[in-house]
């Protein structure tokens, strides 16, 4: 027993080859280089008529009938003499018709009727399923028997059964379906060829027949002495009568005629066969070559068949397994790698014709059942866009429906009797096949009736015994015939029931189909258009054919400027080398490649082959009119090809009527192709401008994207977007900078991840309320990862879709940290100024108390020390007011300068003097340096000197003992500078940047006095007057604050 | 050399391809069959693939004579294709 997982191993990479070689194949017929265009491949590939039913088959068949087996073999070698004339027109028809299959062959023969086609398809389906039956029976048990064990019992099977075991049927049903849908349904092809399909099957083939003569060799000499040996133990033996004609009679040769009448029109007109012989022939001359190379394969197939037979018999298997023999004997007598091989030879002859098979048939089925149905039937419009899909769908239908009647129907049939029945069902195509290429007055009425009436009588005598011994219909119906005439019964038509039930169906379905075919072509006649297709079928080879045969004329023609002109249109549609090669390529095929000049024959046939390679491009009809249109003849050229023309038309021997007729439908096709032309081109104008345009939108819609990336990128506020999940999607660089994070620790995180569970959740309640769409803010904060806490005002946005729905939301973020750390600031000072204020007017106020009650009995002294502090409390509370009135006047703009002539330097002397002795209290020395008279300028000389004594304070404040202060004024320019120099402690350079800010204090600011609003009264004074003021300082070595003052005034509001 | 060449303008002849498959249903068929009906399977199947090989060798003279025939007629096209070998005749 050889395993079940070690055959389907082999099985697939088998396939896998197969499947490599056949890519390759079709990569090389894209690149130019078609590797099935020989004749060893075309002949090959006709030898898919060997299929299963050859391969195991015939074996069975000649262990129950002796030789009956080779006419099956034998009809098509004599008929294969008639090929050069049958097959050629075949081929050429399918060449000027552009025939897809045989339906399509005897379609356009019989007035291109979609009926016809129709009838021969529905024939083909129904014909077929039996030999799609028989491929998937011989794989099925095949491949049970190779993975059984062999016990000795020559009738045992009894393997476990394994999962695939017990369901290989199925199993074997789907490979086949995906290895066909692979190989041969990838891609619609106008011409439906199929180089890799048909180069997979020529190797196929040729695995098969090499297996077959291992098996045959094997067992003609290694099990036996010689096919000699053979012949004389079966001589010695029970079965000494097989093989001989001894005692056969008249119903025997009957029986062998009819096999190979079968066999003579199976070997062409099964679908399968039809489309290696005619439709994937690309040269006439190769028919030659296989019409001997094909018969010698099917006589190498056969030389061991009945050895083979007759070897299992005198093994012992019953002559019920003979289908199995070529396996059974290699299971009994070899080791495991000689069954495999036969095994794979086995599934390579099924395969490929299931391959095949299924591939025409779904054409057929495609092209004449369903797109007519599609043009009747408005709704199936939609499949016109889906016909790759249709064949896939016909394809699997197919082969399961084969599956299905191979378990249901022919479960009990031996292989080669199934394959007989598809036979005889086909052989119902050849009186209108033959008829039509032959015979001038057969016509679509005759046609129809002949295959109607010859497959009605072959579904009678073939079918409906099939079905009463399923017991579907009554037994009485072969026993009796319908009702009760037993001259109509199916087993023994009119009492003839000396013949096999096979031969009847031959004689009977052929006698119908003959004469209904040849009775309906006379009394219904022809039209004038089956008129003309019939001459032109009949006549194909009498036709000169391409008009380049024998008509090339004298050669005039400048090779070079015409290859030009050729380039010059190929390459509005290719680029200039594809152009050149695709002229190169058709000028090497019409063989004036070495050529100079050339006949205007030569010429037809260059515009003939570049059309055909722009059509591949651009379509038939779009090629046609840009050749009439690009290529010009000139006026001599033009003149010899009306004289060729002519000879050819005299060579035709037409009447003017048939001339006119055919010149009518030809203007018409004309008429027809550029009117499709001109629509293909509007279309594809259209499609030209929708392009433009898309392509326009999508770049306004990038630069907008990128705009509006900038824009969010560089805003001051932070910008936050997320999905309908609350799944934060984009935040800016602001938004990042604010929560100190980058954008990666954000993105696909809920904006609770930075806003806090209990916030978000507020906040979340407070947007629930919110009325209709009203865009609300809301105060945030959170602990960035720097550690400080940041606020922020939250605006939130719901983003609807166009139907309303949410789909999102996106949130604006402003930073009022700075905000906050003011609001502190602000109250913090207010507290300080309430603070202070108390404590001055609770001193004012228990002097006051004090005079009051004891003035009688106090001293003057006393009394004066009481005021003199009264005053001074007072004094300093109405600074205080002074200080808060400005800041208040700072804060809300009010700030009103009155400008005056002022003398900087009597001003900045008047303030040195007054704080002299303040710097001296202090043991600080104060100097003042002016150089040259200072201009007047127009300023507002208390406010200045304000500046001055707030600076001059501050170094007061913040200088050490036996310091200098110094102040410096120079004019330079347009303007006059001040300098206040100290050499006190300086200021940290972190809160330099926040120096002139109100209410900013320094480090260490509750130690010290001051409310921090002098140095931002400083700077608003200065900037009032269109100065600047600026500070620079060093930590421990002192600051310097120099203030710039304009000479002229300009017009700055206060 | 003459007749050699007339013969084998003769293999060419539909005629005389129709002539040999009607000469091969026959031998491959009843009558000539019976001959058979009283000798052993072993003499029947020497000689129905004697036939059989006879007809494939037939064939291969017949397909040859053809070819060349078939090249001579389309003279001024199938010249180069001969100088290439087996010729790539376009179809469609």
């Amino acid at each position: 027993m050889i395993d079940a997982r070690i055959v389907l191993l082999v099985f697939c990479i088998y396939m896998g080859f197969l499947f490599l070689l056949a890519r390759w194949a079709e990569r090389s017929s894209t690149g130019g280089r078609s590797r099935t265009n020989n004749p060893l491949v075309y002949s090959l590939s006709l030898a898919v008529y060997c299929t299963a039913w050859t391969y195991y088959g015939s074996v069975g068949k000649a262990a129950s009938s002796g030789m009956l087996f080779l006419p099956i073999y034998l009809g098509p070698t004599a008929s294969i003499f008639l090929w050069w004339i049958i097959l050629r027109k075949l081929v050429r028809l399918k060449g000027s018709h552009r025939i897809t299959s045989i339906a399509d062959f005897i379609s356009a023969r019989y007035d291109k009727s979609q009926f016809v086609a129709a009838l021969v398809t529905v024939m083909a389906i129904v014909g077929i399923m039996p030999y799609i039956a028989l491929q998937l029976k011989a794989i099925t048990s095949t491949f049970l028997i190779i993975t059984g064990p062999y016990s000795g019992d020559l009738l045992a099977n009894t393997a476990p059964d394994s999962w695939i075991r017990s369901h290989v049927g199925p199993l074997v049903t789907c490979l086949m379906i995906a290895f066909t849908l692979v190989f041969g349904v990838r891609r619609l092809d106008p011409t439906e060829r199929h180089e890799g399909m048909v180069m997979a099957l020529a190797v196929e083939c040729v695995v098969k027949l090499a297996a077959f003569l291992v098996v045959g060799i094997f067992v003609s000499y290694f099990l036996y002495d010689g096919v000699g040996d053979i012949f004389s133990r079966l001589a010695a033996s029970p079965f000494r009568d097989l093989g001989s004609l001894q005692g056969k009679d008249t119903s025997y040769y009957f029986t062998w005629c009819n096999y190979l009448i079968l066999s003579m029109s199976a070997i062409l007109l099964l679908p399968r066969q039809f489309h290696v012989a005619v439709v994937e022939n690309h040269d006439e001359t190769h028919i030659l070559t296989a019409m001997w190379l094909f018969p010698l394969y099917m006589l190498l197939i056969n030389i061991f068949v009945f050895p083979i037979a007759a070897a299992g018999l005198l093994s012992g298997y019953p002559v019920s397994e003979a289908d199995t023999f070529v396996l059974r004997l290699p299971l009994l007598h070899g080791g495991p790698w000689l069954p495999l091989l036969v095994f794979i030879g086995g599934f390579s002859a099924t395969a490929g014709m299931v391959m095949i098979s299924s591939v025409t048939i779904s054409t057929m089925v495609t092209n004449h059942l369903l797109l007519p149905l599609i043009e009747e039937i408005d709704c199936l419009g939609f499949l016109r866009r889906h016909l790759l899909k249709c064949r896939w769908g016909v394809v699997m239908a197919f082969i399961s429906l084969g599956y299905w009647s191979a378990e249901k129907i022919f479960e009990t049939e031996m292989l080669v009797n199934i394959g007989l029945i598809s036979f005889a069902a086909v052989l119902q195509f050849a009186p209108a096949i033959l008829g039509g290429l032959f015979w001038r007055k057969g016509s679509k009425a005759g046609a129809i009736m002949g295959m109607s009436a010859g497959f009605a009588v072959w579904c009678y005598t073939q079918m409906v015994p099939s079905f009463v011994r399923k017991g579907w219909l009554s037994l009485s119906l072969l026993r009796e015939g319908p009702w009760g005439l037993g001259f109509l019964s199916p087993d023994g038509l009119l009492g003839m029931s000396a013949l096999d039930p096979l031969s009847q169906t031959v004689l009977w379905s052929m006698m119908f189909n003959v004469t209904f075919y040849i009775l309906g072509s006379l009394f219904f006649g022809v039209s004038a258009r089956e008129q003309s297709i019939a001459e032109e079928f009949a006549g194909i080879l009498d036709r000169p054919g391409p008009i380049s045969r024998s008509r090339h004329g004298e050669a005039y023609i400048d090779l070079a400027a015409k290859r030009e002109e050729i380039e010059t249109l190929l390459s509005r549609y290719y680029s200039e080398g594809e152009a050149a090669v695709i002229v190169a390529r058709c000028i090497e095929e019409v063989g004036i490649n070495d050529a100079s000049l050339i006949s205007i024959t030569h010429l037809i046939e260059l515009h003939d082959a570049v059309e055909k390679y722009l059509a591949g491009a651009i379509g038939t009809a779009a090629a046609y009119r840009a050749l009439r249109q690009g290529l010009v003849l000139a006026p001599r050229e033009e003149e010899d090809l009306s004289k060729v023309y002519t000879q050819i038309l005299a060579d035709f021997r037409l009447t003017p009527a048939e001339l006119q007729s055919k010149i009518d439908y030809h203007q018409e096709k004309e008429c027809l192709l550029m009117e499709q032309a001109r629509e293909l081109e509007e279309k594809v104008e259209a499609l030209k401008a929708e392009i433009l345009e898309r392509r326009r939108v999508q770049e306004a819609l990038r630069e907008s994207e990128e705009r509006f990336r900038g824009l969010v990128e560089n805003m001051n506020e932070g910008l936050e977007i997320e999905d309908e999940r609350g799944m934060i999607t984009y935040v800016n660089k602001t938004l990042c900078n604010m929560l100190g994070c980058g954008r990666d620790t954000l993105i696909g995180k809920p904006a609770a991840h930075f806003l806090g569970a209990a916030q978000w959740n507020r906040l979340k309640e407070q947007m629930a309320n919110r009325k209709g769409s009203d865009v609300e803010s809301y105060e945030v904060s959170w602990v960035s990862n720097e550690g400080h806490t940041v606020w922020a005002i939250m605006s939130p946005v719901p983003i609807l879709g166009i139907a309303g729905n949410y789909r999102g939301r996106f949130a604006v973020f402003i930073d009022i940290s700075n905000l906050k750390g003011l609001e502190r600031e602000k109250a913090n000072m207010i507290s300080m100024f309430a603070h202070d204020m108390k404590s001055s007017l609770a001193g004012i106020h228990g002097l006051a108390l004090r005079l009051l009650s004891k003035a009688a009995t106090m001293e003057e002294g006393k009394k004066t020390e009481h005021l003199r502090i009264i005053n001074k409390e007072a004094s300093k509370l109405e600074s205080l007011v002074d200080d808060f009135l400005e800041f208040s006047r700072l804060e809300t703009g009010r700030l009103k300068l009155n400008f005056g002539s002022v003398s900087l330097d009597k001003e900045l002397l008047e303030v040195f003097e007054a704080y002299q002795i303040r710097a001296a209290q202090k043991d600080l020395k104060l100097e003042l340096s002016i150089g040259e008279a200072l201009p007047i300028i127009q300023a507002d000389v208390n406010r200045l000197r304000r500046v001055f004594t707030n600076l001059l304070d501050n170094s007061l404040k913040f200088s050490g003992e036996r310091g200098t202060i110094t102040i410096a004024a120079e004019e330079s320019g347009p303007e006059v500078i001040v300098r206040i120099m100290d050499d006190g402690i300086g200021i940290a350079p972190e809160e330099v940047p926040y120096i002139f800010d109100l209410f900013h204090r320094g480090r260490d600011s509750e130690k010290r006095e001051g409310y921090g609003i002098g140095l931002a009264t400083v700077k608003a004074i200065v900037e009032g007057h269109g100065g600047r003021v600026h500070v620079s300082s060093r930590l421990g070595m002192g600051t310097t604050f120099t203030i710039s003052l304009p000479k002229q005034q300009k017009t700055r509001g206060d | 050399m003459k007749r050699l060449k007339r013969l084998k303008r003769l293999l060419c002849r539909s005629e005389y391809h129709a002539l040999l498959f009607c000469l091969g249903f026959v031998l491959m068929n009843w009558p000539f069959l019976s001959i058979f009906q009283h000798k052993s399977p072993e003499n029947l199947f020497r000689y129905l693939f004697s036939v059989w090989g006879a007809a494939i060798l037939l064939l291969l003279i017949v397909g040859g004579s053809c070819k060349r025939a078939f090249l001579e007629e389309n003279a001024g096209e199938e010249k180069d294709k001969r100088d290439k070998g087996d010729g790539r005749k376009r179809d469609d």
